[in-house]
């Protein structure tokens, strides 16, 4: 109320009035201003990484692993190989059993639809009990039977025994290690870390103490690997502790292979700085991919993130033009024809002076940053380097709401003379009366349907969803939506004096602004996408006039091109990360699935947010 | 006959008071030579102080810096009875230790300076500020036991030996508190005022340690620090066995000139003070005299690392046991 009756208060001094009128304009500014901020990121000013943790002491002692026994602890996983899919957990609990490690086989199975399907695996963990410790703690490391685009990671399970076999000879581990394979990747790993922390399912029999790190392997075949990989965002945009990262990073530059984020090698100082912007530039576009839709998978440590468990991915790079490596991608290398790990010594010693780095730990690792960019190796962006760029952009947004709400009603509620102070009062209060409910109905409308769209899966079983079936409910949405849009498009007009544009887009502006301000700093990456999907088409959304049906069509064109499917589908094999010929996956299913496995958030913004705020800007275009 | 008697009484008279006054010369004469024999210009006994202010795995080299003094302390003749030796002691035991039972100072692992005979006197959490600063001023609750109290007179000299973490004006104790130099130095003038030392070395390795002792001011005081306001101190030797570093700089030049040094040496700190080279220990050591009444040439190391008694020896036997001395 104050702020329309501020409007009309006798004392307004020019600058108020001037401010008032030309602050609208003011968000575009903004909004270009908090976009141009994003892309002056990749720009070469950034900080050096340190460590912050003293007691980690990072590559300061020998490493021990690579001697003939830790070798022929590998030839257990073959004998396991034999006993085929079904067999293979039983048989690897009995090889752990053998390098004398606590073992359980743990089954798992959940959304069960009978004769269609359900969610089920196995996973298989060994835990070596410290010889001096107190079993307070845990440190993880685990691998999947598959790589995360279906290759096969018998490798990384190689490494896994070599692995378990090298710790057992060692005494000076103050926490148990926990060695776990799981034949479904990041679901099975969520599975087992559900039982291990007690989370709903049924709990495990043999357990260790609090996880406090975890490593995750995974090794493709190849005949020789590039460098290696390093992966550490979580499903809802959670990082590890960027002290975690670093330390990894320098212990396996100390093993001269080098671990390089998401596998992308930085333009050397030399080069031009474009080649150094655009290198810079796709670091930061592939970790915004990670950390948006947590869709990128690369072994299985992203569901420990979630339990707050710090944990990263060390993940071999086959080089370019590896026979073997492209034939696994295929499917057509068989586990038994996998060939040996390429630099075996310089991953194991990586892995081991890792384990120690956390070992010499007493607590979790809290000194560093857990909000951080990186856009090189060694190189980070802490978040008051890039949080203003989201403010700009909530500003802008809340700029344009103020001046539209102001800007409501007839031309003679912002008269400015002093003695139609009182009338102007009433007449907008009048116009306040008739027009917001009109508003508020509209918005509730578009969001019961988004409501739909995130319930309705939720009340199907799992196994019901396939991608075929997903597609039609979309499409079923899609057309329900522009039923909607069309119709209420008609009761606005049949309502002309109880509608007003102006409103309905600053309560819109006003819904996105609070959104994107709050995941601002939960999850940056998915804030900003949130903004260029809804925020900006809604900011422009009826900047110029619409006088002419021509300009109304066009500009519900242009909305419908920035729409949720427009964009799912067009955009879908660049934001997931999936192969250029793979048509057939849905990235609905996608979300749908890592919101109901992982309780990542990508679909209901989707349903509650993007999917809202399109529909009301097509509903603005069209109305009176 | 009264001639006769007063001759008599006069004599009598004159033979009490000589036997009197005769009397009185022995009880002086005896009580001058007590006096001469307690009254020595030197120290009588000798106490260490060695603190380790840190806890956790990688501060082995807290721990192995206090070890190593005790070590040359003990070595050079302060017995068990007379060293209050304050650790965390939680680096032997520790299950990161791969050589277990065992603390090192040289990555050549010929001391185990943890090996035999190391009576630790507080440890664990008991190293607190303020069990220290009760230890120094012996304010200490009545049932502490006779090892945890610095039973010093005034004729003992007291070596106090800190390492740890610190800063300007402070030093860390085990992660949860810290201990400021006006502490210390009311905590001194407190001993003074009991006359509870006779003179003081006080021997800290820290970061920044000279401003520890900037701000004493009770007398007889001899100060020597690491680094100065503003510096780190650093640490000497890393074991890439064990993974950590095993001593620090300034700690290991220290003992490096005390292995020259033994029970009958006429080493002064002036020599011991010469030795301290800026670049080989990285950090710029500080000393402060002023405090102190004798020259650095005439102090002896061993007035506070060794156990050497003054003798001295009377001219006359004195009479123990006979009859009750006046003192």
């Amino acid at each position: 109320m104050s702020l329309v009756l501020s409007g009309q208060g006798e004392k307004t001094s020019p600058l108020l009035r001037a401010a008032r009128k030309y602050s609208g304009h003011l968000s575009y500014p903004l909004a270009l201003l908090g976009l141009c901020w994003l892309l002056a990121l990749p720009c070469s000013f950034w900080r050096r990484a340190y460590f912050s943790e003293n007691a980690m002491l990072p590559g300061q002692v020998y490493t021990t692993f690579g001697t003939a026994a830790h070798m022929d602890a590998m030839l257990a996983v073959d004998t396991v190989l034999a006993a085929g899919a079904d067999g293979r957990a039983q048989a690897l609990a009995r090889a752990f059993g053998a390098l004398g490690l606590d073992t359980e086989v743990q089954r798992f199975s959940y959304d069960e639809v009978p004769r269609i399907g359900n969610v089920s695996g196995a996973n298989v963990h060994g835990i070596l009990r410290a010889p001096r410790g107190d079993a307070g703690e845990a440190l993880v490391v685990a691998a999947a039977w598959t790589t995360g685009d279906g290759a096969s990671n018998v490798n990384g399970v190689r490494l896994l025994a070599a692995l378990a076999q090298h710790a057992r000879e060692q005494r000076y581990w103050a926490r148990d290690l926990v060695f776990v394979v799981t034949d479904r990747g990041e679901r099975g790993i969520e599975a087992w870390l559900r039982a291990y922390l007690g989370v709903g399912a049924a709990p495990l029999a043999v357990r260790s103490g609090q996880i406090q790190a975890a490593i995750s392997v995974e090794l493709p075949p190849a005949q020789r690997y590039d460098a290696l990989a390093l992966y550490f965002a979580g499903k809802g945009g959670q990082l590890c502790n960027l002290d975690f990262v670093n330390m990894v990073q320098h212990v396996s530059r100390v093993e001269r292979m080098p671990a390089l984020l998401h596998g992308l090698r930085d333009a050397p100082r030399s080069a031009h700085w474009w080649a150094r912007y655009r290198q810079a530039a796709r670091l930061l576009l592939r970790q915004a991919r990670a950390q948006a839709f947590g869709a990128d998978a690369h072994g299985v440590h992203a569901p420990f993130l979630r339990y707050r468990i710090d944990a990263v991915t060390v993940a071999g790079q086959p080089a370019g033009g590896d026979a073997a490596a492209q034939l696994a991608r295929q499917g057509l290398l068989a586990d038994v024809d996998v060939p040996p790990i390429p630099g075996v010594q310089r991953i194991g010693r990586t892995v081991e002076a890792s384990l120690r780095s956390l070992n010499n730990l007493l607590e979790h690792l809290h000194q560093s940053f857990f909000f951080y960019l990186l856009p090189a190796n060694q190189r980070y962006l802490s978040i008051g380097d890039y949080v203003p760029a989201s403010a700009l952009m909530v500003a802008s947004l809340l700029l344009q709401a103020m001046h539209l709400w102001w800007m409501q009603g007839a031309a003679s509620l912002r008269a400015d003379a002093p003695e139609t102070r009182i009338r102007r009062i009433n007449q907008s209060y009048a116009h306040l009366r008739l027009t917001m409910p009109a508003s508020v109905q509209i918005v509730v409308r578009v969001l019961a349907l988004g409501l739909g769209l995130l319930l309705a899966p939720q009340l199907a079983a799992w196994a019901v969803l396939s991608d075929t079936t997903t597609t039609a409910f979309l499409f079923t949405a899609a057309l329900a939506s522009c039923s909607l849009v069309l119709h209420t498009a008609d009761q606005c007009w049949a309502q002309r004096g109880q509608v007003d544009w102006r409103q309905l887009k600053s309560l819109a502006a006003a819904l996105v602004a609070a959104v994107v301000a709050c995941l601002a700093v939960m999850n940056f990456s998915l804030a900003v996408l949130v903004y260029v999907v809804a925020g900006l088409p809604l900011l422009v959304t009826r900047a110029a006039a619409v006088r002419t049906r021509a300009q109304r069509v066009a500009g519900v064109l242009l909305l419908l091109a920035v729409s949720p499917v427009c964009t799912m589908t067009l955009g879908r094999n660049v934001a997931l990360g999936l192969h250029p010929l793979d048509m057939a996956a849905s990235p609905f299913r996608v979300f749908l699935g890592d919101l109901h496995h992982f309780g990542s958030l990508v679909y209901p913004l989707v349903c509650l947010v993007y999917w809202p705020v399109n529909l009301l800007s097509m509903v603005i275009v069209l109305m009176p | 006959m009264n001639f006769i008697r007063a001759l008599l009484r006069l004599a009598v008279g004159a033979w009490l008071a000589l036997v009197l006054c005769a009397d009185r010369t022995a009880a002086a004469s005896t009580k001058r030579q007590l006096e001469q024999l307690l009254d020595t210009e030197n120290h009588t006994n000798n106490w260490a102080v060695l603190v380790c202010t840190s806890r956790f795995w990688f501060n082995y080299r807290h721990i192995a810096n206090t070890l190593s003094m005790y070590r040359t302390v003990k070595r050079m003749g302060i017995p068990d009875s007379h060293i209050i030796l304050m650790l965390a002691d939680d680096v032997a035991c520790n299950p990161r230790n791969c050589y277990p039972a065992t603390v090192f100072d040289h990555p050549q692992k010929t001391t185990d300076l943890y090996g035999d005979n190391v009576e630790v006197d507080y440890r664990g959490y008991d190293v607190t500020v303020e069990n220290f600063i009760r230890l120094l001023t012996g304010r200490v609750e009545p049932h502490t036991p006779r090892n945890k109290r610095l039973l010093t007179d005034d004729k003992s000299n007291i070596f106090i030996y800190m390492t740890g973490h610190g800063g300007e004006d402070f030093l860390k104790f085990q992660d949860s508190e810290e201990i400021n130099s006006y502490d210390i130095a009311d905590a001194m003038q407190q001993m003074w005022e009991k006359q509870r030392y006779r003179e003081i070395l006080f021997v800290i390795d820290t970061c920044q340690a000279n401003t520890m002792f900037s701000k004493f001011y009770a007398p007889n005081v001899l100060s020597i620090g690491s680094s100065k306001k503003g510096e780190n101190s650093y640490s000497h030797f890393h074991d890439r066995d064990i993974g950590v570093s095993v001593i620090d700089r300034f700690t290991y030049y220290n003992l490096k000139f005390f292995e020259s040094v033994d029970m009958s040496s006429k080493h002064t700190m002036a020599d011991l003070i010469a030795t301290y080279n800026t670049t080989l220990i990285h950090s710029t050591p500080g000393v402060r005299t002023d405090l102190f009444a004798r020259k650095l040439e005439k102090t002896y190391l061993t007035d506070f690392f060794g156990a050497v008694q003054e003798v001295e020896l009377t001219p006359e036997a004195f009479p123990i046991g006979q009859k009750q001395a006046s003192i």
